[in-house]
């Protein structure tokens, strides 16, 4: 068995007084897209909070490629290669799309130095060895920080190509499926190793969804593995490696997305029958 | 010309046409007294300007308002009193100093108190500025005692007919500068763009790696530093007492009110409009006294300033750019409102 690149054990968490994750367990294999669902209330949101360090877990440990990142502050841990997109408020709205590129791209001095894993510039593919590790051909090449950043933002647009246009317009104002890729675009700037989204599909319209699903599921295949929480069970599970049913704050049921799908269980009491 | 052409234009512009419309109805009734106010407003409001831009810069991230934003500013005068008359040096250094030193004095407000009450409500570090004003009006009081002060600035004669003294012009030119300063820090370097990120949220610029703490520390020093400097030309133009920046925080607040709570670019425009429409509206009660239909002096002279707070806020509550339109850090009004939406739950 390969290390998990997330661990979460028998995880306690909650706001303030009110504890809502009791032992949660889950991990996140290098690569995978693992999926979240359960129904409202059912800490799902609390779940990745906890990861990405907003929410100080009460009990239980967190580990991201096997170092101890239970407490530590989401500012440190994006330098680490996590990154978070919030389900509502995760573009700066007053900030023009190029510039919410440039708040994701900030942090990278503190971490990455002259080395840059580079599975965003054009050319790269899905690199099977994972994490991240081993400098690209391009990587080795010589680049100003300008030029690294304007290359990552060719990476992102080419991804996103609706976003050309929109560069140096403000976030705030474009419309809400191009509002979800400025967030994603964001998230992406600095190549995270570990992309954890909650529901991306929020407030979408289906057409809109399926964009979305298909975006994120072409990050992953570009080697960023995805812990992805979601209200839409029965299409986040259809693209996922795995996936875990949680239930007041408790693990209820896990195992391969497509199993579940087909778990008559499941599909009886979380997707609608 | 019908409404839906009028909303076409930006709110921010249709506000500068008002004023300037404004300044040709009082220059048409008083003739140069009109004009000569209008201008005495522009300098006046351009410290409004520099006060008010740096209590939008911490309002923005801290989310509450300072009340010592103003003794800030007397602060400064009193640095550059310091420098200036006690040991006389020049009027430049003496506001160069004021600039350091009351920076350094918002980082020392950061770290000693307002950081400290970030996981509290926005009211309790409120209740705290009040009670660092108070210290610092006493302290002044204190040291230099209450009595009225004045720099050790050469006046040079007035230029022309309007009588423009180029202390005046020295004085908007500072603040011309500060606030193109303010303007480029904001929009092209990192720093700035930082800061409007945490304006916009804080905990999104958390987790998107944005280390605030730094940030909120260099907000804290560029928005003391500004108020230094508000409060140095306002000695100038007036005078040193430990009172000095409080009583011109009422017509700071009056101008980030305006321009729409949190937003610099806001807090320029009101300003510029509480001076102006301070001074212009000052003639007018004049000419009501000398008609007998008013007694009395001076205290008419907010009146005018707040009068159009109170019709901004009746038919734009968020102010002229608190709105979504706004180019600069976006309004309370707005805030509300998304937190009204849709807050996810656990």
């Amino acid at each position: 068995m390969t290390t998990a690149l997330l661990e979460i054990q028998e995880v306690d968490a909650g706001y303030g007084e009110t504890e809502i994750l009791h032992g949660v367990s889950a991990h996140v294999d290098p690569e995978e897209i693992v999926v979240v669902i359960g129904p409202n209330g059912a800490g799902k949101s609390t779940l990745i909070k906890a990861v990405i360090g907003i929410l100080k877990p009460t009990r239980g440990e967190i580990n991201f490629r096997g170092a101890r990142i239970r407490g530590r502050d989401p500012e440190d841990l994006v330098h680490e290669g996590l990154a978070y997109i919030p389900q509502v408020r995760n573009i700066f709205p007053n900030l023009t799309v190029r510039e919410n590129f440039e708040m994701g791209w900030i942090s990278r001095r503190r971490t990455f130095g002259a080395t840059v894993r580079s599975r965003l510039l054009p050319g790269a593919g899905r690199s099977r060895e994972g994490g991240g590790e081993g400098p690209s051909a391009a990587a080795t090449l010589p680049m100003t920080e300008k030029e690294e950043f304007d290359a990552r933002v060719g990476g992102i647009v080419a991804i996103f190509p609706n976003l050309r246009p929109k560069l140096r317009a403000r976030a705030g104002s474009l419309s809400g499926g191009e509002q979800q890729m400025v967030a994603l675009g964001k998230a992406l700037v600095l190549d995270p190793i570990l992309l954890l989204i909650d529901e991306p599909s929020a407030g979408l319209a289906p057409r809109l969804v399926t964009i979305i699903f298909d975006k994120i599921k072409e990050i992953n295949e570009r080697g960023t593995a995805i812990l992805l929480v979601e209200q839409n069970a029965r299409r986040a599970l259809a693209m996922a490696d795995r996936g875990y049913v949680l239930e007041m704050g408790r693990n209820r049921y896990e195992g391969k997305g497509e199993a579940l799908l087909r778990d008559p269980e499941v599909g009886r009491l979380y997707l609608g029958g | 010309m019908t409404l839906p052409s009028l909303r076409v234009i930006p709110r921010w512009a249709s506000a500068i046409l008002f004023l300037l419309a404004f300044v040709a109805v009082a220059s048409a009734a008083f003739g140069t007294r009109g004009i000569r106010a209008a201008l005495e407003g522009v300098v006046v409001g351009s410290v409004y300007v520099l006060g008010a831009s740096g209590l939008s810069l911490t309002y923005a991230i801290k989310k509450f308002a300072n009340f010592a934003h103003g003794d800030l500013m007397t602060a400064g005068a009193y640095v550059a009193f310091t420098v200036n008359v006690v040991a006389g040096g020049d009027i430049l250094l003496a506001g160069l100093a004021a600039l350091l030193a009351i920076g350094l004095v918002g980082i020392v407000l950061e770290i000693a108190i307002f950081r400290r009450l970030e996981n509290r409500p926005a009211v309790a570090a409120l209740i705290a500025s009040v009670g660092v004003a108070l210290v610092i009006q006493n302290v002044i009081s204190a040291i230099f005692t209450p009595d009225v002060r004045y720099l050790n600035v050469t006046v040079p004669p007035d230029i022309g007919g309007l009588s423009i003294n180029p202390v005046e012009i020295l004085t908007l030119v500072t603040s011309v500068a500060m606030i193109a300063f303010l303007h480029l820090l904001l929009q092209y370097t990192t720093l700035g763009k930082s800061m409007r990120a945490c304006a916009d949220d804080l905990e999104l610029a958390r987790t998107s790696g944005i280390d605030t703490r730094r940030v909120t520390m260099w907000t804290w020093m560029i928005s003391g530093a500004f108020a230094g400097i508000a409060g140095v030309l306002l000695a100038v133009i007036v005078n040193v007492t430990p009172y000095l920046g409080f009583f011109v925080l009422l017509y700071i607040f009056a101008a980030v009110i305006i321009g729409g709570i949190g937003s610099p670019y806001g807090a320029m425009l009101g300003g510029l409009i509480v001076g102006i429409v301070q001074k212009v509206s000052n003639v007018g009660f004049d000419a009501l006294r000398q008609t007998g239909v008013l007694e009395g002096g001076a205290e008419y002279e907010p009146a005018g300033a707040f009068l159009v707070m109170i019709l901004v806020l009746l038919f734009m509550p968020q102010g002229i750019m608190g709105s979504a339109r706004g180019l600069g850090f976006g309004g309370l009004a707005r805030r509300l409102r998304r937190k009204g939406v849709a807050e996810p739950g656990p």
